[in-house]
């Protein structure tokens, strides 16, 4: 008798050579129809035979699977009294018993297996975390009843007192050392910012969108908390305020989140109330306001670096681009994708790429081939897959640094915050030099747009909002080459996103993304 | 007066951007050709060369410095001019015409015509893209690219995917045929490339070869092979992918002589060059030669007397399948295995018309 006793049922799946794909059956088998049709059986495991799958459904779940907190989920799940949840208390019961008996044989402390889970099976709470998420004398006594006691140490724990693994103690971890039966510090963590940590002490001020943080050594961490960290009013408003008491009294500003979707843009339900109700004026406005958002990444008077991490998308890219530094995740996935809801980039993505290309230009340089490579990945909503892939893009610049372990990305923004506070931090003000290359830009542009119309590769809706897109960033269709300034870029980029939502087929684009998260092309 | 071919020679051609000649510039090569045709008739004192004239699609860069001048100096004694000429598909054909009406109006004796360009080197619209903004706007057809082009001939004459398949097939077997049973042999100046390198061990070497094959065709080809093959320029027409010119390159140089009834130069000559004239443009598209035959030529010719050329040499990309339009393309005389250039399809840089012109007798 031993803990992986083969059941019954798979001995006699192992007699009938029930063995997997390799003999064709298994505890699914694939058949194919007279008429070409898959459908995939299930083995009953009481009857022995295969039947078509029938659906399960638990109706339970539907509204805990909406919560994005997973400590919070958990606890629900294991609350579930039907026999899904059976199914996971019986499950972690010997799980969490399991991982408390491998102290003190493979490590002396929960901190240590949590890390390897987390770091080494992707598990995003260890098991300690999760225990304590779940409520340790909860679980322990549901454990009890299992049959499945937990640890010895884990009782000992409880009863001294201490209801949980883990504390947050004023933003540092500590955690229970079965071996000196009390809690320490969680050592090696010098280089990791938790925000979630931070936030029940270190708030300094919020909305209901975004909080800003005190990181300590005199920067604030600026954080988004909204559906996808899509950025509305609210977070511009806070933003302000953010940098406001940034400039007063800090070194300067982190802007960044423990989501693996720093943001997936501007708030487009805003924008598509806006547009079909035909508010042209308080749509402008809007567009105003986010552009004016992502100048005051650039323009305020301390550095501010954008820590980003996995999606980072359309208004969220263009705030990356606007801040003095990125100190991205290398796992960041970020471009301007606006011409998948039917617009161009409005928050300033147009025109900074249009500004970059001009910085690059040196006299005699055929300027065309790095204004065509721009012009198609903005065109075909090119989304870099890394932030290595960032720099090639041109999104993030040379200077932008790439920080390899996620979880330190935010003390390494922080610390640049503070090198460039201390080396002479000049605030930029808006350019006013920026070469812009006019029609003979246009003109490759367009006859590039009309080859890929021509060959069926773009629909008429597509090649309109590619026209737009060429018109802004040559700088509209002056005569020869000239210097405009940042504003006047500003300005044809706001001209085009109305007029493209006062497209039906723009409307629908966004109607489409909001309903289904997926990018229409019609 | 009449014009006389004498003789012609050109390089192999290789692929681009990875075959025999990738380093090789198209100047070095029309020279290399130049001195073999010379060395091929040594009666011939080059002195009396009127002129060189070069046919090229892309002048700038390594094939800018109006490289007919450049071209001239180097494997010609330096009394002889030279001037580049710009057809695009048709440049090296036109630098024959260009040559026979020279003779023919009594403005030279000798020229020395032909054309050289390297895919490999240059890219295909040049460094520097300039175009038209007004165009762009609004007659967009214009700029039609040669592929595209191809596509609306295709959908226009009804030529379905597997027709061009089969055509392509016929092609190549054709040509592999041809050169199994060395019939280029006579034409193809083998060229030597000297090629310095570094090695893995970042040590500097050198290396030999002669190139004196063409790359193109293919003996693996079949119509499952063709049949996979996606097409290039637009997923939803008809094209196939034969053998464009993102795989063809290089170059080669074809070399005509034109003579008159003066000084004999003492060889044999191809023929006569009879009247070369440009069929009318039917759509702007640049590619599309629809419309009217080649009329005017051929009452000229018949006022002079003479018998009218029967082969029209096909300058443009497109090559639909002969018979299904008979004011497009040329119909392969004979199916001679000669005439393989049109295999070679697409590409105007692939001197198809120079090398018929060189080869018919």
């Amino acid at each position: 008798m031993g803990f992986f006793e083969i059941p019954a049922f798979l001995q006699q799946m192992l007699a009938e050579g029930r063995l997997g794909d390799k003999t064709k059956q298994g505890f699914y088998r694939k058949t194919k129809g007279a008429d070409g049709t898959k459908t995939i059986e299930a083995l009953d495991l009481r009857t022995g035979s295969y039947s078509v799958q029938s659906k399960t459904k638990f109706p339970l779940l539907d509204p805990i699977k909406q919560e994005n907190d997973l400590r919070k989920r958990i606890k629900a799940l294991i609350q579930m009294p039907d026999k899904g949840g059976e199914f996971l208390r019986q499950t972690f019961a010997r799980n969490l018993r399991y991982a408390s008996l491998r102290i003190p044989e493979i490590c002396e402390a929960p901190f240590e297996m949590d890390e390897a889970m987390e770091a080494g099976f992707g598990w995003e709470l260890g098991p300690f975390a999760l225990w304590d998420a779940i409520g340790v004398r909860e679980m322990s006594q549901l454990m009890t009843l299992y049959g499945e006691t937990p640890a010895l140490w884990v009782t000992e724990m409880l009863a001294s007192g201490l209801d949980s693994f883990y504390e947050n103690k004023e933003g540092e971890l500590w955690c229970y050392h079965p071996g000196l039966g009390r809690r320490i510090q969680v050592p090696h963590r010098e280089r990791i910012v938790d925000l979630q940590l931070l936030k029940p002490t270190k708030v300094v001020w919020s909305n209901s969108g975004c909080s800003l943080i005190d990181l300590g050594q005199g920067v604030l961490n600026f954080e988004f908390h909204t559906k996808m960290n899509s950025i509305g009013g609210e977070v511009i408003a806070g933003f302000r305020k953010s940098v406001e008491l940034a400039e007063k009294d800090f070194a300067g500003l982190v802007i960044s989140n423990s989501s693996s979707v720093f943001s997936a843009g501007a708030n487009l339900g805003m924008v598509f109330m806006l547009a079909a109700e035909q508010e042209y004026d308080e749509l402008d406005m809007a567009i105003r306001a986010f552009q004016s958002f992502t100048m005051l990444a650039r323009l305020s008077k301390v550095p501010v670096v954008v820590a980003p991490k996995g999606l980072t998308l359309g208004g969220g890219c263009e705030l990356s681009m606007h801040a003095d530094g990125v100190q991205a995740a290398a796992e960041t996935y970020v471009g301007l994708v606006e011409v998948g809801v039917g617009v161009i980039p409005g928050g300033g993505g147009t025109k900074e790429f249009a500004l970059r290309l001009s910085d690059r230009y040196r006299q005699g340089d055929v300027e065309y081939n790095a204004l065509s490579q721009v012009y198609m990945n903005m065109a075909t909503a090119k989304v870099a897959t890394s932030a290595m892939e960032a720099k090639a893009m041109g999104i993030f610049r040379e200077t932008d640094r790439i920080s390899l372990f996620e979880d330190h990305r935010i003390a390494q923004a922080r610390d640049w915050v503070l090198e460039m506070a201390a080396t002479g931090y000049k605030p930029p003000s808006m350019r006013q030099d920026i070469r812009v290359p006019g029609k003979a830009g246009m003109a490759l542009l367009l006859a590039g747009v009309n080859g890929m119309h021509m060959g069926r590769y773009i629909s008429d809706h597509d090649r309109l909002i590619a026209q737009k897109l060429a018109y802004v960033l040559c700088g509209g269709d002056l005569s020869y080459p000239q210097l405009v300034s940042e504003q006047y870029l500003l300005d044809l980029e706001r001209e085009a996103f109305l007029s493209l939502c006062g497209e039906r087929k723009t409307l629908e684009r966004i109607q489409h993304m909001l309903k289904t998260g997926k990018a229409l092309r019609n | 007066m009449n014009a006389y071919i004498l003789t012609g020679l050109r390089s192999a051609v290789t692929k681009a951007p990875k075959g025999g000649f990738r380093f090789t510039r198209p100047d070095d090569l029309a020279a290399e050709v130049i001195r073999q045709l010379l060395a091929g008739l040594p009666q011939l004192d080059p002195v009396r060369i009127d002129e060189l004239i070069v046919g090229n699609a892309v002048p700038e860069a390594e094939q800018g410095m109006q490289m007919g001048r450049i071209i001239s100096l180097l494997a010609l004694p330096k009394e002889v001019p030279g001037m580049v000429v710009n057809r695009y598909c048709g440049s090296g054909l036109e630098s024959i015409a260009i040559a026979a009406q020279r003779i023919h109006c009594g403005m030279a004796d000798l020229v020395l015509a032909g054309g050289a360009e390297s895919m490999s080197m240059v890219p295909v619209m040049g460094w520097k893209t300039a175009l038209n903004y007004n165009i762009a706007q609004t007659h967009g057809d214009y700029y039609t690219s040669m592929g595209l082009t191809a596509e609306m001939v295709a959908q226009e004459f009804g030529i379905t995917r597997d027709e061009q398949d089969a055509f392509a097939i016929s092609s190549h077997a054709k040509a592999v045929a041809a050169l199994e049973n060395g019939r280029f042999k006579a034409q193809i100046a083998p060229i030597q490339v000297d090629e310095v390198y570094v090695d893995e061990r970042m040590k500097k070497q050198k290396r030999t070869s002669i190139v004196d094959t063409d790359e193109g065709p293919r003996r693996d080809t079949s119509m499952e092979a063709l049949a996979k093959l996606k097409p290039v320029f637009c997923p939803r027409w008809y094209g196939n992918r034969r053998q464009f010119f993102t795989d063809i390159g290089r170059s080669s140089l074809c070399p005509c002589r034109v003579r008159t009834n003066g000084p004999r130069i003492g060889c044999r000559t191809l023929g006569p060059h009879g009247f070369v004239c440009n069929p009318r443009c039917g759509a702007p598209n640049h590619g599309h030669r629809t419309g009217s035959r080649c009329s005017s030529g051929l009452e000229q010719s018949r006022l002079a007397n003479q018998r009218p050329r029967t082969n029209r040499i096909k300058r443009s990309f497109c090559r639909p399948i002969p018979g299904r339009h008979p004011t497009i393309g040329s119909e392969p005389r004979n199916r001679q295995p000669k005439r393989w250039c049109h295999r070679l399809g697409t590409s105007p840089r692939l001197f198809g018309g120079q090398t018929q012109l060189a080869t018919f007798a």
